[in-house]
């Protein structure tokens, strides 16, 4: 493989978690509640993925209870914010704090260690192997990819076809926008809000399972690092969209792969690593400042028409 | 005799307040009922139970002789009930057809079926003769045509019973004409319609029915042919409305302020004014007429002094007061009447007293010698503004929140007017206000104009610059479309230039 191959190799390996919360971040979004618990929840699905590899033995079983897992907090994010009306930004803190408490707490009670946790009793997430494209160049790069990366592209698509042609996107695009228009609709849009948080939450909960059971089979203390904040920004960069949010993605782990060629040449890790959350920063303020000057254009032509 | 609707003994109370009391009402099938009376008087209530958004405390609905409980808006759509908001429930950002169609959308297989819902939406244009492009984003259209998206919206969910909040309050004559028209098309078609409203003229031109509301309670119920405005006012307000002051002639083109090709920026528009100029002369009034959002909240707060212009001029008799202050306009003798008195222009948990100095107490009169407040003063001009101009409280001590929209208003206009001003910036100084309580303050502001006050008057209710205005400046998209003498121009031709359809020069 050549380094452009390699790059992209590692872009896709990286992708998933960011994805998944990214459209996590975005079903939450557009039902018009800011989630800022995508970093818990992804936390909840790497920890319980481990948990429940080393006890079943069992990848696929370890993949779907780290998403369920990951759905029962936010359901515990929706009860909050929608039945209690709480503030959403503080309840997904809380969230955030509450899990990587619970995650250090049950591990060194289950285990008795510190840090991280690895055994040989974890299975780790398959990885699917494509003998037919192993001699394409550029496409052999998703050769032997996780699970979970092909999983995440088909959510992509799977979104998008339930945003743009189905009945329940419809109302999902409407109750961010307006929710007492979708009420007096005659839709019961708290259904639809914990439908779309609890769902994001499951998508966050596979993120969080690539993590640690996708590369290495092991658990460390907020093994996130803000992965689910970067996944908000992807979402945000997207305009909300399933395909924007993959363009998101592909970018933050684009950078992210860079970040770890660069890793081996050399230079201080620690500025090397501060480089994903620039970019960050960096390009939603550029999706600001492009959204700010086309708002501007717009209506200074409406006003000329006229 | 059918009923679609017969509503029996429906009271409902919140707390210590009774917003119906034993309401009563018979709705003919096919027929246009016009339910009238005051704001609070209780008819926007009885028809959020109707259309299941409240559950009475007591008393039975019947549709079309059946006995129906309502839990949610759902369960009235079910029965073919439809309410078209005053506020619009349209999702700005869908398209037209999409929020058509919202929460009842045809399926193929799982995906939506756009080209059936295309086919159905359009055949019912046709049919009730309400052509609207359904592939344009809701927010992009103007007013009217938004509440025909609504009324389509409803029928599409079958609505045989329609209901209509308020739904001439944000239209052009023209736009309003149309929409009684389609109305009358609805019940040609069979179907019975349920208005609520408080332009009286708007019922005698629609209406088969009235129901006069008056503090929970149907005071009256009225055939159209037996009645007349008079008549259905003294039914609104439980009296007879005061005699009309009556304006003096005009004695004076001295120009109190004058105003220069000003541009001022909006929320999201840099020009929601647009290079306007305009003079008010002194014991004029001066109205502005257009349909709301056309720059008339920005003319009015830029010509107060609360946000700034972007270029141009102002100046209050011969003085240049473009970058003067809010605080300095004021001591110079402008006052303002915010359109909004619960957010600009009252503090609502402050008492009647506090309110009455609000903005004024920087006057040496209210402020000691070390920055203390005389509240003997306070009290003496809060009293006098009681008297004056009527203000119904036990004391000028209650928090002013606790007084009606009619009696917060005059405490506002009290405030504005004791102070001897030259100039008076009036924003929709009726809004929300009971008629009883209009006429008193359209006599003041009348009283206020022979003194030599010059007022700058900017309302979207055309009765009310009709009856004030001595010339009548028409604004639409930020500029003055034309200055017309209110004697010699009728309410369709100044609908015209409202709606950008006509202008001057």
């Amino acid at each position: 493989m050549n380094a452009l191959e390699t790059l992209l190799e590692t872009t896709l390996r990286t992708l998933p978690p960011v994805l998944l919360a990214g459209m996590g971040g975005m079903l939450a979004n557009r039902i018009g509640i800011l989630n800022l618990g995508l970093e818990g929840m992804m936390l909840t699905g790497s920890f319980v993925g481990v948990i429940a590899s080393y006890y079943t033995g069992s990848a696929y079983g370890a993949l779907l209870i780290a998403g369920l897992a990951s759905a029962l907090v936010a359901l515990i994010f929706s009860l909050f914010t929608i039945r209690f009306k709480a503030n959403p930004t503080v309840v997904g803190v809380a969230v955030n704090m509450l899990i990587a408490g619970l995650s250090t707490y049950f591990l060194s009670v289950l285990f008795g260690v510190r840090g991280s946790f690895s055994d040989s009793n974890i299975v780790g997430l398959p990885k699917i192997a494509l003998p037919g494209i192993s001699e394409i160049p550029v496409l052999r790069a998703f050769n032997n990819q996780n699970l979970t990366v092909w999983l995440a592209l088909l959510f992509v698509i799977l979104l998008h076809y339930v945003f743009y042609h189905t009945s329940l996107g419809l109302r999902i695009r409407a109750t961010g926008q307006f929710p007492m228009a979708v009420t007096t609709a005659g839709v019961n849009v708290k259904a639809l809000q914990y439908g779309a948080l609890v769902f994001g939450g499951f998508l966050c909960g596979l993120g969080g399972a690539h993590l640690s059971l996708g590369q290495l089979t092991l658990f460390t203390e907020d093994m996130t690092s803000g992965r689910g904040f970067i996944a908000l920004a992807a979402a945000i960069f997207g305009k909300n969209t399933p395909v924007g949010t993959l363009i998101g993605a592909l970018l933050f782990s684009f950078t992210d792969g860079v970040t770890r060629r660069i890793q081996t040449s050399g230079f201080p890790s620690m500025l090397i690593d501060m480089i994903p959350y620039i970019v960050t920063v960096v390009t939603l303020w550029i999706v600001e400042m492009h959204a700010l000057s086309r708002r501007k254009k717009m209506l200074t032509g409406r006003a000329s028409r006229k | 005799m059918e009923y679609s609707v017969e509503l029996e003994g429906i009271r409902k109370v919140y707390g210590p307040v009774i917003a119906n009391d034993d309401i009563s009402i018979k709705v003919r099938k096919g027929s246009v009922t016009c339910i009238v009376g005051e704001n609070g008087a209780g008819k926007s209530t009885l028809m959020n139970i109707l259309y299941g958004l409240e559950q009475p405390t007591a008393g039975t609905i019947r549709i079309n002789g059946e006995t129906v409980r309502f839990s949610s808006s759902r369960d009235a759509i079910k029965k073919k009930i439809g309410m078209v908001h005053q506020h619009f429930m349209l999702v700005n950002e869908l398209s037209v057809l999409e929020n058509v169609i919202i929460g009842m959308e045809p399926r193929k297989g799982p995906s939506l079926n756009y080209k059936k819902a295309r086919a159905v939406v359009s055949e019912l244009g046709e049919r009730f003769g309400m052509q609207v492009p359904l592939d344009e984003k809701a927010g992009d259209l103007a007013v009217g045509i938004q509440q025909k998206v609504e009324i389509l919206k409803i029928l599409y969910r079958g609505a045989e019973i329609l209901i209509f909040d308020e739904p001439t309050a944000v239209l052009t004559p023209q736009e309003t004409r149309e929409l009684f028209a389609n109305i009358r098309t609805l019940t040609a078609d069979g179907k019975t319609v349920l208005l609520i409203t408080h332009h009286l003229d708007e019922v005698m031109e629609i209406s088969d029915d009235i129901v006069v509301v008056r503090r929970g309670k149907v005071v009256a119920t009225l055939k159209k042919e037996e009645t007349d405005v008079k008549q259905l006012a003294f039914h609104m307000v439980g009296s007879a409305l005061p005699e009309e002051c009556q304006r003096e002639e005009k004695q004076s083109d001295q120009v109190v302020l004058a105003v220069k090709e000003i541009t001022v920026a909006g929320a999201n528009k840099p020009n929601a004014v647009n290079r306007l100029s305009l003079e008010v002369h002194e014991g004029e009034i001066l109205g502005v007429a257009g349909v709301s959002g056309n720059g008339q909240s920005e003319l009015a707060r830029a010509l107060a002094g609360l946000v700034p212009v972007t270029s141009g001029s102002i100046s209050l008799c011969d003085r240049d007061i473009t970058r003067k202050s809010r605080r300095a306009r004021l001591l110079d003798g402008i006052s303002y009447i915010p359109e909004d008195r619960k957010t600009d222009g009252l503090c609502l948990q402050w008492s009647i007293a506090e309110n009455a100095i609000a903005g004024y107490y920087v006057q040496p009169a209210y402020s000691g010698r070390f920055g203390f407040i005389n509240r003997k003063k306070m009290n003496e001009t809060a009293e006098r503004i009681i008297q004056e101009y009527d203000v119904r409280t036990p004391s000028a001590a209650v928090p002013v929140g606790s007084l009606s929209g009619g009696n917060q208003q005059k405490v506002v206009i009290g405030r504005e007017t004791v102070v001897d001003p030259k100039l008076i910036i009036a924003a929709e100084p009726t809004r929300g206000v009971d008629i009883g309580a209009v006429s008193f303050i359209h006599n003041d502001i009348i009283a206020l104009r022979n003194k030599g006050v010059s007022v700058l008057l900017i309302s979207s209710d055309l009765d009310e610059i009709f009856r004030l205005s001595d010339r009548i400046a028409v604004m639409y998209n930020g500029e003055i479309a034309a200055i017309v003498d209110p004697s010699s121009i009728t309410r369709e031709e100044l609908g015209l230039y409202m709606a950008g359809a006509k202008k001057e020069g």
